[in-house]
């Protein structure tokens, strides 16, 4: 480079920020790691105060891989926490290929906390009932993810308040007061699902009810709805739907991505990903989350000839509606972000929070 | 109005005399203070900023200034311009402009050279730049950081 370092003249810490703030968050991973002082002002309040500021926030992947009970399974090189984050690889000498995405460690503050209830809510990932010896605890944290820092959220009062009792039971946490509220609730013995669509909170179980905000009350059925109903219960994974602008996404038996047509009342094929199908089959186990108005779709692949080593792929797709009745995707990317060992048979938990 | 009262004479940290319109310099809020606050007659000290990158600076204020007053020049064309005027300037250039910019109190200048160094900053070369000037850590520190996140470092 034709460039002296030792020309470059010292930018206080407002001005850095002010740039920073400017420059993808897939980036942080990698330039924090060029000085203590980056490292430091990346993982700043101020500097999310700045994105916010300028309008830079922007979706960010977020994968919590389960932990394992194999001896040393962890694909991580940070052993200490199972959380990883997307990232671009800057260091490369040619010119950035769609290739480049990786997902890297997050050394988080608390690596050993694990619950599977994990949700996000802006730029907070939730774990709620955190694992104590296996088992369940009324404790809750939160993930920041501008900061990668775990703080203790009140814990749950329902468990209790009602440990005997086998029926379901609702307790709502207001992230801005930090308040559990207990929420009556029609008695459901058995849940199998539970779902946040359309604004509503369905049920699925021995009986199957839905609970509408706006109203503040809960339904057994809702018109129309029964067929809807039905068909999210025969969706085989939890994880492997998602919402974007009231539409359901998601990967059913059809090994493609269909979308949920409410006023045909039936399931349709995401147009234009034949590409995708043919060069990248998406299968297993798979997950897909609302990537700031874009599907972001994950799943495992072996690797050809190597029996010990699996990936995780992901790709990110636009969506044009162009009709009532049709939804075109366009893949954005498509990328192998993570090796894992043969073991993982499923890739955990996948989050787009906003940061 | 006089003609001298029009203009205005700023000089650089190495004593360069630039004269330009008032309208161009006030654009500088630091200047305009400056012109409001002391009797300094038309002859404004800049101790902060050499003339090499003062003189960019006057050349940003001056194609801004003539758009804002005769509206001949559509946004799309200001804009790229700015693109054009940030695009050629190596890091360190870059750098001095948004000392100047912050020094001078120019918005929408600080703005422009803010986003440029961000746009480099996605290359390897910016990259490498940082590194060489900011890397602190201790031998032992850097060992490890290279160890744990060999995704970077991996050409």
């Amino acid at each position: 480079s034709s460039l002296s370092p030792l020309n470059l003249p010292y930018l206080p810490d407002d001005l850095l920020l002010n740039c920073f703030a400017r420059i993808s968050r897939l980036y942080y991973p990698a330039l924090s790691l060029v000085s203590k002082r980056f490292r430091s002002l990346l993982t700043s309040l101020e500097l999310h105060k700045t994105r916010t500021l300028l309008s830079r926030s922007e979706s960010c992947l977020y994968v919590c891989l389960p932990p394992t009970r194999v001896s040393n399974p962890n694909p991580n090189t940070n052993p200490k926490t199972n959380w990883f984050t997307s990232c671009f690889r800057p260091f490369r000498n040619k010119e950035r290929k769609p290739s480049e995405y990786l997902l890297v460690s997050v050394a988080t503050s608390k690596s050993s906390l694990y619950s599977p209830s994990l949700t996000t809510v802006g730029h907070y990932i939730y774990m709620i009932g955190i694992d104590i010896n296996g088992n369940p605890s009324r404790k809750v944290f939160f993930l920041d993810c501008r900061c990668h820092t775990w703080y203790e959220a009140p814990i749950m009062r329902i468990a209790k308040e009602q440990p005997h009792t086998n029926c379901f039971s609702v307790e709502v946490f207001d992230p801005k007061t930090q308040i559990w509220e207990y929420f009556p609730s029609p008695s459901v013995t058995i849940v199998n699902k539970i779902l946040a669509i359309k604004g509503n909170l369905y049920v699925l179980g021995d009986k199957h009810v839905v609970y509408m905000p706006k109203e503040n009350r809960w339904y057994y059925t809702i018109e129309g709805d029964t067929r809807f109903i039905y068909e999210m219960s025969l969706v085989g994974f939890l994880e492997s739907y998602c919402e974007i602008d009231n539409v359901i996404h998601s990967y059913r038996f059809g090994k493609v991505l269909e979308w949920y047509d409410y006023e045909e009342q039936s399931w349709k094929v995401l147009k234009g990903l034949k590409k995708l199908y043919k060069l990248s089959r998406i299968y297993g186990s798979v997950r897909l989350v609302n990537y700031g108005g874009k599907i972001m779709v994950s799943w495992i692949k072996n690797v050809h000839g190597i029996s010990d080593e699996k990936m995780i792929r992901c790709a990110e797709i636009a969506l044009e509606r162009r009709s009532k009745h049709k939804i075109y995707g366009k893949v954005e990317w498509c990328d192998v972000l993570l090796s894992v060992p043969d073991s993982f048979l499923y890739h955990g938990k996948v989050f787009a929070a906003t940061v | 109005m006089s003609k001298s009262e029009k203009k205005i004479v700023l000089k650089s940290l190495d004593n360069e005399a630039f004269e330009v319109e008032k309208a161009v310099a006030l654009q500088s809020q630091t200047i305009w203070v400056m012109c409001e606050d002391k009797c300094v007659g038309n002859e404004i000290p800049l101790e902060n900023v050499t003339g090499q990158i003062l003189a960019k600076v006057i050349d940003y204020c001056k194609k801004h200034a003539v758009v804002d007053g005769d509206g001949d020049e559509s946004s799309e064309e200001l804009k790229n311009w700015d693109t054009e005027f940030t695009k050629n300037m190596d890091q360190s250039t870059l750098f001095n402009m948004i000392l100047a910019a912050n020094y001078l109190n120019i918005k929408s200048l600080l703005n422009l050279t803010c986003q440029a160094v961000a746009d480099k900053t996605k290359t390897i070369d910016e990259f490498h730049t940082f590194l060489n000037i900011e890397n602190n850590f201790t031998p032992e520190e850097e060992a490890q950081i290279c160890q744990e996140n060999l995704w970077a470092f991996d050409d």
